[in-house]
């Protein structure tokens, strides 16, 4: 048994809770294994978060500076984790119910389709998207994972090789130039490998500063609930999980917003 | 002769889609087992997640 296999068959009992994301879900799709903390997209309820709670108390988890694993937070965005150890292991498991760049109509498509799902996990496409982050390791993911996917528009859209858009570009014509305009790298196809390569490079560079300002706009918006969190890290400590929840939603209520746009509202 | 890709990944790497569910789950835990020597040096950051270093 794997550990991250083990929390997300208990995190699904009886109803479908969670989906294992990120890292643990690139194992999954046989490509690399390059993590060794959890990630998980849970349910935005209550009871899926109490469940899990539930789940992680079992394991003697105890939080890291983060938001609570409640849904008031958590539909503002921010992540949740929680941290034990176990077989010689610290496990890491990291929460979200919004996965940066998941639109909520897709979120929702990703919950139907995990239905009955006796292992989910997230998706090739969705992947790609969860894996635009800030960090260089995470496009070496993206290109590979592009090549599990079959249908030519999504690999126009999501492929990080110049040689794979240009030789899927040769078979696609019309769909490489209707897709510059989601994808402006496309455009560079025609004027060649080096080019695209150029175009591609700051494509990356780009997304990756997306990302810096998204976790900018977070951290600001946590700046106060850092400054608190080496007390509650104290008073929490030794606590049983739902002992600890508890003094950590109490301390966050007021101090961390539910979300940065309450903070810096526009 | 085999034609020129781009390389994202090693072949080790990509050889976990030659293993049957047995050998990846014992290779996926000895790798986890052996990721353990870097605790000490990411004790206070993240991988995933809105937040990037947990405060002193």
């Amino acid at each position: 048994m794997n550990v991250y296999l083990d929390l997300t068959r208990k995190y699904n009992v009886g109803a479908l809770r969670a989906v294992l994301s990120s890292g643990q879900a690139v194992v999954l799709h046989r490509l690399a294994i390059m993590s060794k903390d959890g990630a998980w997209i849970l349910r935005e309820t209550p009871a899926a978060m109490e469940h899990v709670r539930g789940v992680l108390a079992a394991h003697g988890a105890r939080y890291r500076f983060g938001a609570p694993l409640d849904v008031r937070w958590m539909e503002g965005g921010w992540s949740s984790h929680l941290e034990f150890q176990e077989g010689g292991l610290r496990v890491r498991t990291d929460f979200v119910t919004r996965p940066a760049r998941i639109t909520a109509e897709d979120l929702d498509d990703l919950w139907n389709e995990q239905i009955g799902s006796p292992l989910p996990f997230v998706d090739v496409r969705r992947l790609v998207e969860i894996k635009k982050t800030n960090r260089e390791k995470d496009y070496v993911i993206i290109g590979e994972l592009a090549r599990l996917i079959a249908n030519p528009r999504e690999q126009l859209l999501v492929s990080r090789s110049a040689r794979d858009l240009i030789r899927i570009s040769e078979d696609h014509p019309a769909l490489t130039r209707e897709l510059g305009a989601e994808r402006p790298a496309l455009i560079a196809v025609a004027s060649g490998i080096e080019a695209l390569e150029i175009a591609l490079d700051a494509e990356r560079r780009q997304l990756m500063r997306i990302n810096e300002q998204r976790l900018a706009a977070y951290a600001a918006s946590a700046e106060e609930w850092s400054l608190e969190w080496p007390k509650v890290r104290r008073e929490i400590a030794g606590m049983q999980l739902a002992e600890a929840h508890a003094l950590v939603v109490d301390q966050a209520l007021g101090v961390l917003p539910f979300s940065p746009e309450e903070d810096h509202p526009s | 002769m085999k034609p020129i890709r781009d390389e994202f990944l090693s072949e080790e790497d990509l050889a976990l889609g030659d293993l049957d569910e047995a050998e990846l789950i014992a290779w996926w835990n000895l790798w986890l087992e052996q990721a353990q020597a870097t605790n000490d040096l990411d004790a206070r950051t993240y991988s995933h997640g809105v937040f990037t270093i947990e405060p002193e």
